[in-house]
């Protein structure tokens, strides 16, 4: 590959030490809070220690939604633009999501059995979350199954944009309906000894989930590279950069 | 009976190890795959 072609890869892409930087600095916190709500934070009035959960539960919960959300903005954006950084970002983005979407529901069953006595129960904030969770996972799937290019990048903005309309229904799910998940986590109804774990989690979540996506868009850049091949003859390959056509 | 639930670290144990076990295997997946990438470029591509 030429030095011109190289450079259709964008200089954000080649860098590594920012998402490293920002796991480690994720890692570091989260074992931070964990301990901090493991053995710190008191026990909560009704379900003594086994609120704990409520530590990692609620930071990947907020940090899965937010990372749907970063794949939509990402899907629209190519959609608009035709961009091909933003379909590599929407792929991470999706990736990342479904997994913290998972984690989401494993934990959630985990704090449900001792609480509620089941480990799943069919209440609007469950169902909206699982509709949401194997949406996305649908569109993992549809992308690893179709090889053109452009195909693959318009239908799964298009499957995003759509799937998305769920996210915003997960997250009011409690308030319009009668659930038996409680209310969302806010300053108002958490009390301020477990402020500070559940934000240092948060914040920890984050920052992983940022690198994760930082670097999973590195490997969907690549491999869009091998996908699209090198320029035709008689395109300038530096001018399509500039014009964020490559 | 006190009304509040008694014990449950072990469901509290299962959920942090859950996590900390996909979290990392993530996040090494994630740089195993990285690296790969990057040494199927031939050299003159690789730029930091």
């Amino acid at each position: 590959m030429s030095s011109t072609e190289s450079r259709l890869i964008p200089p954000e892409v080649r860098r590594t030490k920012t998402p490293m930087v920002l796991m480690a600095l994720g890692i570091v916190l989260l074992l931070g809070g964990s301990w901090w709500g493991l053995f710190r934070a008191p026990a909560e009035v009704f379900m003594g220690d086994v609120y704990r959960i409520f530590y990692i539960h609620v930071p990947t919960a907020w940090n899965a939604m937010l990372a749907l959300t970063f794949t939509f903005i990402a899907a629209l954006a190519y959609l608009i633009t035709g961009s091909w950084k933003w379909d590599a970002r929407m792929e991470a983005g999706i990736e990342v999501g479904v997994l913290l979407s998972f984690m989401l529901c494993m934990q959630g069953s985990i704090w449900a059995k001792p609480t509620w006595g089941v480990w799943w129960d069919w209440d609007p904030r469950l169902t909206t979350t699982a509709i949401m969770l194997f949406a996305f996972l649908g569109i993992l799937a549809l992308r690893r199954f179709v090889e053109d290019p452009v195909r693959r990048a318009t239908w799964s903005a298009v499957a995003t944009v759509i799937a998305f309309a769920d996210v915003p229904i997960v997250y009011y799910s409690v308030r319009w309906w009668n659930s038996l998940h409680q209310m969302q986590s806010t300053p108002e109804t958490v009390s301020p000894e477990f402020h500070w774990p559940l934000r240092a989690n948060a914040f920890a979540v984050l920052f992983l989930m940022t690198g994760w996506i930082m670097l999973r868009s590195r490997i969907a850049a690549a491999r869009l590279q091998e996908d699209l091949g090198p320029p035709l003859p008689g395109i300038d390959a530096e001018a399509a950069v500039a014009r964020g056509e490559a | 009976m006190s009304g509040v639930i008694e014990g449950g670290w072990a469901f509290v144990w299962a959920a942090y190890a859950l996590t900390a076990v996909v979290f990392a295997a993530y996040t090494i997946s994630v740089l195993v795959r990285y690296r790969r990438v990057r040494r199927e470029r031939p050299e003159g591509e690789r730029h930091e």
